[in-house]
């Protein structure tokens, strides 16, 4: 409970192993809060959640360490370079030696990073530190990956990139995924089953397709805007030049 | 919008932010904050002044009529700094120059913002000069029987200069946020340079508070005369000499040892100090200030490998726990703010020990037994109560998505709190022993005390460093020095810290007498604090590690 706001209520959900999920919602809904209880972060006042098979509420390491989280917004070291911001996540999961530099060369160099690997974090963009931080997300090669809005603050480009990165880490090591995000074209390309999440309830869950024609919409945009109620009303756009 | 409507608009903008904390009842608060400041002015500094002077009989009437221009020449210089400094200080520490292009867009010119942001600020700061104006004036006025007309007078010259010195320090102000702004180091630059400039302020303030006498008679000399404040303070005494009721050998006594410019060559070089700036600021406005000018070359700092140290550390301490250390370490030392805040606390701490030294109380403490227990238990104070401060407070996590990554990992809090703690302890061993040699050596002090010392004042700087970690712990701050939790944090660590301070030099004291060992006493002394602050960092690694409910 956020003051007078419920940050979720009734959610109930299961996410099979190795499945892309999409979890999408208005502002408020509750999805930021979800990913934080699942991975541990936050304790629910009621309830019960298993992760990966851990109970999130009684073996909040076990679960940690099983997943891997991305954040809504950036938190990182200013005065780190992406290396050794890397570094410094892998110590705390307890990786090290020429296997973690390994990754962090390999990953810094799929994400378009390493022209730049030795710059301290303060000269990056917005999409630059939002792709070091899907690097230390996937630093320690998770069973369960949380994304909170993943491609927020990415280029198209770099948006796709992600898409390929979690379509391909998904297929070829079965890593589940779960992500937050308000992109719905975003989710139609990269996840396999969405949930919309609208006052604390998943009100609709399914194949992306399946949902579309489940509400007769004509893409997913258009699905979510049904089901949340967010159409827009035109004749009232302009009334504020009155 | 009209020309007027844009720096208005602007004015009233930074007057809200700087009344943000009396939120909505802003107005009312105000209005009753000029009341009292009113109260303070017109009542009760006059009656005090009167009570506190009339003490002081024949001696203080020999003062005045022979000294008070060099004191009032001293007493306003550190007052100008402080006006001109402490807001620019202020300003500095929050460098955001994301609303100038609002305004920018919007066709406001910089001339505006200058205005804007001066007028915003002069409701403020203000009040402030009209708390410390009455504290020069009454002293005259009560001295040389000031007429009414003096009195008003003088205020109205001290308004004066105090509004340029205001309208100085915001043209400083904007021309430093236009210059750091865009920068992606702006805010770290700019929160050292806010540390960087209090010592202009806190040089002549010591020396008036310790070395009134000295300060005096240099104040006295020609060199004085190129301060604006001496043509303000000298303008203040010509009118309290001229609408007092000073006798005339008095007044040529003054004038003769004193008064080394006429009335016409202080008022007129107040009148064109204050002329210029204003043009002055107007004028460079648009090509001083040149925000957004262009394309221009941005240099691009990167991270060197690790040095010897850094590599000890590492493989000392295991690769896992030797990085998270490792990194705490660059993470702090590459902020210049920090570097800044340490170098704060030495000046600070080798000022104190000089003042101990050489100061009013030089005398009883120049002797060889009172100078090695005095010096370090002035220094472990200074250096103890400013490391909670600047260990703790801001920088323990940068943002709350910062705390959510390090709590994402296994046990991460633990190893992340032992690092930082651990890298703190480190980078405390020269924050404390070097201000304590430097003491050592300036004050002649053997090796043994000047090593007690040092040993000292790193346990109390220690102690003092794990209350401000555990008490940022517990109520997270993050980067932000303007919040709430921030200004909480440091009265709580400082008020801990002092205590446990008291507490360690009366435990000290005893050991002394009933042990008579000086060393041992010192070392058993600083125990309190090292407990207090090491049961406060655990009970805030603790709380740091628990699952807040959702």
């Amino acid at each position: 409970m956020f003051g007078s706001i419920q940050a979720v209520k009734d959610l109930s959900l299961t996410v099979m192993e190795g499945s892309r999920f999409g979890l999408l919602g208005p502002n408020g809904a509750g999805k930021t809060t979800t990913v934080r209880i699942l991975s541990g972060l936050l304790r629910q006042s009621s309830g019960t959640a298993t992760v990966c098979g851990f109970d999130v509420s009684k073996n909040r390491n076990r679960v940690k360490e099983a997943t891997g989280l991305l954040p809504e917004s950036p938190g990182l070291y200013s005065k780190l370079s992406a290396v050794e911001f890397l570094e410094f996540v892998g110590a705390l999961r307890r990786k090290g030696g020429e296997e973690l530099h390994r990754r962090i060369d390999s990953l810094l160099g799929i994400l378009g990073l390493e022209s730049r690997q030795n710059d301290l974090l303060e000269s990056y963009s917005s999409g630059m530190k939002q792709k070091v931080l899907v690097a230390s997300t996937l630093l320690h090669e998770p069973r369960l990956v949380f994304l909170d809005e993943p491609t927020s603050r990415l280029d198209p480009a770099a948006g796709v990139l992600v898409r390929d990165l979690i379509l391909a880490l998904a297929e070829e090591t079965n890593t589940t995924f779960f992500m937050c995000t308000h992109m719905t074209r975003f989710a139609e390309d990269s996840c396999d089953i969405i949930g919309i999440l609208n006052e604390g309830s998943l009100t609709t869950i399914g194949p992306p397709s399946e949902i579309v024609q489940q509400v007769g919409a004509k893409n997913l945009e258009d699905a979510y805007l049904r089901v949340v109620g967010g159409e827009v009303d035109r004749s009232k756009l302009l009334s504020w030049r009155k | 919008m009209s020309l007027r409507g844009r720096w208005w608009a602007i004015a009233k903008a930074e007057f809200l932010v700087r009344t943000s904390r009396l939120h909505r009842a802003r107005w009312i608060l105000y209005l009753l904050l000029v009341g009292a400041v009113l109260l303070w002015a017109l009542a009760i500094l006059p009656l005090v002044f009167s009570l506190l002077l009339s003490r002081f009989g024949d001696a203080f009437w020999l003062l005045v009529s022979t000294s008070l221009p060099g004191f009032m020449r001293s007493i306003m210089l550190p007052v100008w700094l402080f006006v001109l400094i402490i807001p620019l200080s202020n300003s500095l520490d929050n460098v955001k120059t994301d609303q100038w292009e609002i305004l920018f867009s919007s066709g406001v010119q910089t001339r505006d913002v200058l205005l804007g942001s001066f007028l915003g600020k002069l409701p403020v700061t203000g009040l402030l000069v009209a708390v410390l104006a009455p504290l020069v004036v009454y002293p005259f006025a009560y001295a040389y029987g000031v007429s009414v007309l003096g009195q008003v007078l003088m205020i109205t010259v001290l308004i004066l200069f105090s509004v340029s010195t205001i309208w100085l320090s915001n043209v400083l102000s904007t021309a430093l946020h236009a210059k750091i702004g865009e920068s992606p180091r702006g805010d770290d630059i700019g929160k050292a340079l806010s540390w960087g400039v209090v010592p202009i302020v806190a040089v002549p303030a010591f020396c008036v508070m310790y070395w009134m006498g000295s300060t005096a008679q240099m104040m006295g000399t020609e060199a004085s005369v190129l301060f604006p404040s001496t043509w303000c303070a000298d303008v203040l005494t010509w009118v309290a000499v001229y609408t007092g009721n000073l006798p005339a050998s008095s007044m040529m006594n003054l004038e003769a040892y004193w008064l080394s410019l006429s009335p016409m060559a202080d008022i007129v070089l107040l009148l064109l100090f204050t002329v210029l700036l204003f043009v002055g600021g107007f004028r460079a406005a648009d090509s001083v200030f040149a925000y957004g000018a262009g394309p221009r070359f941005k240099k691009i700092a990167q991270a060197g490998p690790d040095n010897i140290v850094l590599k000890f550390f590492r493989r000392l301490l295991g690769q896992n726990f030797g990085t998270v250390l490792v990194t705490s370490i660059k993470d702090y030392t590459r902020k210049l703010q920090n570097v800044a805040k340490i170098a704060y606390g030495f000046f600070l701490s080798v000022l104190m020990a000089l003042v101990m030294a050489f100061g009013p109380l030089g005398g009883p403490v120049g002797n060889r037994v009172w100078l090695p227990v005095i010096t370090p238990i002035i220094m472990g104070m200074m250096l103890g109560m400013l490391a909670g401060v600047i260990f703790g407070g801001v920088g323990l996590f940068d943002s709350r998505n910062q705390l959510w990554i390090v709590k994402s990992t296994p046990s991460g809090v633990r190893t992340f709190i032992t690092a930082r703690v651990v890298s703190y302890m480190l980078i405390a061993i020269p924050y404390a022993f070097v201000p304590s040699l430097i003491a050592g050596g300036l004050l002649n002090l053997s090796l043994s005390d000047t090593f007690s010392a040092m040993l000292y004042v790193y346990t109390v700087a220690l102690g003092c460093l794990w209350v401000g970690i555990g008490i940022t712990a517990l109520n997270p701050s993050y980067d932000s020095s303007s919040s709430s939790a921030f200004t909480v944090n440091t009265v709580v660590t400082i008020v801990i810290s002092m205590i446990t301070i008291i507490a360690s030099m009366l435990l000290g004291a005893v050991a002394a007498i009933r042990e008579g060992a000086f060393q041992l006493a010192l070392v058993l002394g600083s125990v309190p604090c090292f407990t207090v602050g090491l049961v406060i960092a655990v009970l805030g690694t603790m709380r740091l590690n628990y699952s807040e409910l959702a």
